[in-house]
């Protein structure tokens, strides 16, 4: 497999998978949540959402690192050979409310159920600046992209 | 290919794709009896238009929100509403909808109107039948009318009727699919429902005749003569007839009830060449069949028409206690509903009303034992007639909200399914009136920062001034809820917290004529008078929901003025021959269920599983947080505080004063339309109903955060 068909997988990833791992941090204590998540087309950003009464919004308000994880996993013995997954590292913002708007669009095309959890006053938008991804597969094989080089 | 399948086609397909009631008609017609011609648009359409707009997942969303069997029928009927409102705003994907106006072009330019009707599969099998579940639409014209109409139709898959006989209906999200039956209307000069087996005397054959269209007998707003004939010989046996005023008429913009000319006024629908002729098809079409029947028809120009035909031999049993047939009972024509509403307006309430004056005029003190056992006894069966009352007219009057939701929502299309409740305020609803108040004290003293300082500071309002005389007016007037009386502080508090807020009029919104303006300003002309009719329909129906509940209690405090009276004469060891009467006051079953609470309060700190957050139904806009204050029962209402999250089963209107004092509102009681909901939106508290569990899992202290706009609660216990 060349460097552009796992680049491929990873962008392959991110479009299909609807939901990924959010990893948190509080006070030195990992915290991992599900969410439903969309990335840019050019996967430097990823956008999901959550609503301020959450842990995972106070995590995020007192440490803004964190990890995403997506996968393509079957729940079978075999799957660990067949899946891949990959990790996005990187920092996390509440996108201000003039944003909202335009990237509202785009996530609600990944994710149009959920129109009414995201037009929720109460509901915040994340978007995650990704420094780099972590792509597992053939359980082993792991190779890392970074995004600023 | 086109969609559209003709009736003379359909024998090539499946109960599967075209459900029972499309094959049925085909059958018929194939059999030679007079069936208007037809077309049938399949179940995979239906999923097509499901995929296409992402309704899929909605409905998914919707159905897997809470587990069925803790809903309330309220809350059904909110799903209902919600799934209805995905179908009718969202927009038909550009290509189905230029293959469908094409489709319909096969439709024959000279049928004057169609029918669209539901035909599901599973909806009226050999095994069961279930009529009145799933919506028709009938004298459309116009391509467009038709595809509003198929949407109104698929969404009906999922009404609330469907929802309660899901598990016989096999409804589930992934594999239920609606086809739609598109027929040539007839407009009959006669209508009516044959079964070719009496349901009551299976001996017997039964119809039911109205004048004019069918659709005013299926929903109830006509009264149908109902004539028996014997089996054999078809000779009339036995005869109930009706005064016949109205026939509902097809129009050039749909259907309405219009008074009956000369010639019909008063006159049965039925003649002895209409008798013969349904005698004689309901034997032709049950032995071509081979089952009893239950057979939709009208008579036009002379000839019988089936519009419909579905097996009753093994219709839906129900079982003792099975209340789900009363609740499909509820759905109420307008016309009912009008009748219903001066029913209630001048006989019912009014009846309470004088019960329960006289009940207390009655000097209970001064009656012996023996008087005060008979006049308890009285009043408890006063008290049982009018709970009956209650649930056979009162309750069916709150059909009047969801018949105006409906109405709203299929003409307006609203992102909010439920906005249709704006148009409801009513200024007569004491909660309202109460919280203007409020409003206008919390005004004054915004308004004068000093007087405001020294308030919080705990000096008391100066006499004589025009805060303390409204402050005074506002206890006098409310004077019923007495313990609020006795803390006056929460309420100087309250109007301190209100005072503080930011002036804020969002929840005012327009002004309640604006907003009737700008409603009757989208309706179309011709849809005025209706709309105007559905709308005082259901104002009364908003009003009485409260009212009726304040008159019967009215009765109920007369009852339990008795029980205070034997109680206080129990605890005084004067009760001979009363000790009998009131079996739970030796119970004392306040105390016992104090003492459970308590007992599941300590089981509860020592248990490794925490709540953290729930689920609900968003029944009011906002956020807000405050510690909880969970109501087990009416002896802890005196601790409740301003500014705490008020917990409890349902608001009943005897509480609603509780709710200006509330930071939100909790219910464990389901539904957009409960008492505690309506008053919460009328106050912009935040409310989140249909929390079974809430009265459990959380205590009182637990600090909430309350979203109203989504539902959630979060229950934060710190990190331990």
């Amino acid at each position: 497999m060349t460097d552009e068909d796992e680049w491929c997988l990873v962008l392959k990833l991110l479009k299909e998978q609807a939901f990924g791992v959010l990893g948190t941090n509080h006070k030195g204590h990992a915290y991992a949540s599900l969410v439903a998540f969309a990335a840019t087309a050019d996967v430097r950003f990823i956008y999901f959402a959550t609503t301020r009464a959450t842990r995972k919004y106070l995590n995020l308000a007192a440490d803004d690192q964190v990890a995403l994880l997506v996968d393509n996993r079957a729940d079978q013995a075999l799957a660990l050979y067949e899946a891949a997954a990959v990790t996005a590292y990187g920092t996390a913002t509440e996108v201000a409310a003039a944003e909202h708007a335009e990237v509202l669009q785009s996530y609600l095309a990944r994710h149009p159920q959920l129109k009414t959890f995201v037009s929720s006053p109460t509901t915040a938008i994340f978007r995650i600046e990704v420094e780099s991804y972590h792509l597992v597969q053939r359980f082993q094989n792991v190779t890392e992209f970074r995004m600023n080089r | 290919m086109n969609w559209l399948i003709p009736f003379t086609d359909l024998s090539r397909e499946t109960v599967k794709t075209l459900g029972g009631k499309a094959m049925m008609l085909a059958r018929l017609q194939q059999e030679g009896f007079m069936v208007p011609a037809g077309y049938c648009l399949p179940v995979s359409v239906y999923h097509d238009f499901l995929v296409e707009t992402g309704l899929d997942a909605f409905i998914a969303m919707e159905l897997q929100r809470k587990d069925f069997r803790e809903m309330r029928w309220e809350e059904l009927w909110d799903v209902s509403l919600r799934i209805r409102n995905h179908f009718l705003s969202r927009a038909w994907p550009k290509a189905m909808k230029e293959k469908l106006i094409e489709d319909l072009n096969e439709v024959p330019a000279n049928w004057s109107a169609v029918a669209v009707r539901s035909t599901a599969p599973g909806e009226d099998s050999a095994s069961q039948s279930f009529a009145g579940l799933h919506e028709s639409r009938v004298m459309l014209q116009g391509t467009e009318a038709i595809l509003e109409a198929i949407r109104i139709v698929w969404a009906s898959l999922w009404s609330d009727g469907a929802l309660l006989y899901r598990h016989e209906l096999g409804l589930d999200p992934g594999k239920s699919g609606m086809a739609v039956i598109i027929q040539e209307m007839v407009v009959g000069d006669v209508s009516g429902i044959l079964f070719t087996r009496a349901p009551q005397d299976g001996s017997v054959m039964m119809a039911e005749a109205v004048w004019g269209l069918n659709q005013a007998l299926v929903d109830g707003s006509i009264e149908p003569d109902r004539w028996q004939f014997n089996r054999a010989t078809g000779a009339v046996t036995e005869k109930h007839e009706v005064v016949h005023t109205v026939a509902l008429r097809p129009t050039t913009h749909g259907t309405e009830l219009s008074p009956l000319g000369e010639g019909q006024r008063g006159q049965s629908p039925f003649d002895p060449v209409l008798c013969r002729e349904l005698f004689q098809a309901g034997c032709q079409l049950e032995a071509s069949l081979g089952q009893a029947l239950d057979i939709e028809w009208t008579y036009s120009s002379k000839s019988l028409h089936i519009l419909q035909a579905r097996p009753i031999t093994t219709s839906l049993q129900t079982e003792e206690g099975d209340e789900r047939p009363w609740y499909l009972s509820l759905h109420r024509s307008l016309d009912n509903l009008e009748a219903l509403r001066t029913e209630l307006e001048q006989q019912v309430l009014p009846g309470m009303d004088h019960d329960a004056e006289k009940m207390s005029a009655v000097e209970l003190s001064h009656l012996s034992n023996r008087k005060l056992a008979g006049e308890y006894l009285h009043r408890r069966l006063i008290l049982d007639k009018w709970l009956s009352v209650y649930k056979e007219k009162c309750i069916p009057m709150a059909h009047g909200l969801r018949l105006f939701g409906e109405f709203y929502n299929e003409l307006l299309k609203p992102e909010d399914p439920h906005e249709f409740i704006n148009l409801l305020h009513s200024d007569d609803l004491l909660a309202v009136q109460r919280n203007r108040q409020l409003r206008e004290m919390a005004e004054l003293l915004r308004k004068d920062p000093r007087l405001l300082q020294q308030i919080k500071d705990g000096i008391e309002f100066p006499d004589g001034s025009r805060l303390k005389v409204m402050l005074e007016a506002f206890n006098r007037q409310y004077s019923g809820i007495n313990w609020v009386l006795h803390q006056e502080l929460d309420l100087t508090s309250w109007l301190v917290k209100l005072a503080e807020q930011d002036s804020d009029d969002k929840n005012e919104g327009l002004k309640q004529a604006d907003r009737e303006q700008a409603f009757f300003d989208q309706v179309p002309e011709t849809e005025r008078g209706m709309a105007d009719r559905i709308l005082a329909v259901a104002k009364a129906s908003y009003l009485l929901r409260d009212n009726d509940n304040l008159y019967l209690g009215k009765v109920r405090a007369g009852v339990s003025a008795a029980e205070q009276e034997i109680r206080k004469r129990i605890d005084s060891g004067t009760s001979a021959g009363l000790d009998k009467l009131l079996p739970e006051a030796k119970d004392s079953k306040k105390t016992f269920s104090r003492y459970e609470a308590q007992q599941e309060d300590e089981e509860r700190a020592e248990t490794w599983q925490i709540a953290r957050q729930l689920v609900g139904q968003p029944a009011g806009p906002g956020l807000n947080s405050g510690p909880a204050r969970v109501l087990d029962n009416a002896s802890v209402l005196t601790d409740f505080k301003a500014g705490e999250v008020l917990v409890c089963d349902a608001i009943e209107p005897n509480m609603t004063f509780l709710a200006p004092l509330a930071a939100a509102i909790i219910e464990r009681r389901g539904g957009m339309l409960v008492h505690g909901a309506i008053i919460a939106r009328e106050y912009g508290i935040p409310c989140v109903t249909g929390i079974p569990e809430a009265t459990k899992v959380i205590k009182s202290g637990d600090q909430l955060t309350v979203d109203g706009y989504l539902g959630i609660v979060t229950i934060d216990r710190g990190e331990g």
